[in-house]
């Protein structure tokens, strides 16, 4: 087998057969060029992960407005173009605003946003590694219980218990709630940390609350 | 039309559009709006589009629009992570893993978009959009092994320049 960055890249990305497998990990033993390429394009890939991110709830708010219907600020990008960029923070900020207010009539009684986004993160396939709520950013992390992804969340800020939460003793003590089939505990302490998996709260509970979690993202 | 039927079917898929438009954007805010402008595309034409991935689909909307976005700007766009949440924390006294997590990403963004064009693209749809190289050769209208080969050396062109940031995350 020669050189071949074609090959390389569907090798890192899992899409050769078995004996293509074998071809090329054979060929990397005895070739330090194309171990040393694969070594780079393996940290690159690393890399280039650890950008995606989780869209601002906010955003979600607004596409969901776009599509029904609500006052949308479609186009903001092309006034912006016309009008420049003094004029472009004015209706920058009074986007916020409105999205702030909307969101804020129409999430009566919903989850805290730090905790909906930590939940929300747990059931994306991107994995982020941090989302940033309300300016506050969120550190993420996974690992696996029982073969299930468990998303681990550090964040500065306490992660408020949402509502159908409850406390494990008094106030400050943990807390575990339930999303669809996630289960969400919050870890007291001097990080505020979040687990959320598909889980049973036992199971989760009893492994996250026993000391030997990795609950430190990396 | 009713909506419900495009939001469940889009909807999944918000965080990879918008993590592929911080990479098309020069801001946060211009981002959102090339969001925004996708999904009101995205739904003009969803009765038209089958039953398709729906992923690629709004992925490649996002870098047409993004496109056109450009042609209309005249400028190139320009990646960078973070808005004042992230300055923030670069100014707090506090040398916290957020922050540093933060401004590694910064230091990543400022690599990837030092790349040349094509392989920065192919990198955005495979490794932040997770699309594999066939969905990314579909999008981009090039041969699968012409994707492949600018990811391999994209990636490598990145780790390299990640380096000189001083950036050491990875394997």
């Amino acid at each position: 087998m020669v050189h071949d960055d074609r090959r390389l890249a569907a090798y890192l990305g899992s899409e050769l057969d078995p004996a293509e497998i074998e071809a090329v990990e054979a060929h990397l033993l005895d070739c330090d060029g194309c171990w040393q390429a694969v070594h780079e394009a393996r940290r690159g890939r690393a890399l280039a992960e650890s950008l995606r991110e989780l869209a601002p709830a906010s955003l979600r708010d607004r596409v969901r407005m776009t599509v029904e219907g609500a006052p949308p600020t479609l186009g903001a990008h092309r006034r912006r173009c016309r009008l420049g960029r003094g004029a472009a923070t004015v209706l920058a900020a009074l986007a916020l605003l409105a999205g702030m207010f909307w969101a804020s009539a129409g999430r009566g009684g919903s989850d805290p946003a730090s905790v909906a986004a930590v939940v929300r993160a747990a059931g994306s396939p991107t994995a982020p590694s941090a989302v940033v709520v309300d300016g506050q950013e969120i550190a993420l992390s996974r690992d696996s219980l029982d073969g299930k992804p468990v998303t681990f969340a550090r964040s500065a800020a306490r992660f408020d218990m949402p509502p159908g939460g409850r406390h494990l003793g008094g106030p400050d003590t943990p807390w575990v709630a339930r999303r669809a089939s996630m289960t969400v505990v919050c870890l007291s302490g001097p990080d505020n940390i979040l687990v959320v998996a598909d889980l049973p709260a036992e199971r989760l509970l009893a492994w996250a609350t026993r000391g030997s979690a990795p609950v430190v993202p990396a | 039309m009713t909506d419900q039927p495009f939001l469940d079917a889009t909807m999944a898929h918000l965080d990879v559009v918008w993590s592929i438009a911080r990479r098309m954007s020069a801001d946060p805010a211009e981002a959102e709006d090339l969001v925004q402008e996708t999904y009101a595309r995205a739904w003009r034409g969803f009765a038209d589009q089958g039953r398709g991935d729906v992923r690629s689909w709004l992925v490649a909307i996002c870098l047409n629009t993004a496109r056109s976005e450009l042609r209309h700007t005249r400028r190139r766009p320009v990646t960078l992570v973070g808005g004042s949440e992230l300055d923030e924390h670069e100014a707090s006294d506090d040398v916290s893993g957020e922050a540093l997590a933060s401004v590694e990403r910064q230091g990543v963004s400022r690599a990837l978009a030092a790349l040349p064009d094509a392989q920065r693209r192919a990198i955005v749809l495979v490794d932040i959009g997770g699309l594999t190289a066939r969905e990314a050769a579909e999008i981009e209208g090039a041969p699968r092994g012409t994707i492949l080969a600018r990811l391999h050396r994209g990636r490598r062109q990145l780790a390299v320049l990640a380096e000189r940031e001083g950036l050491h995350r990875g394997p």
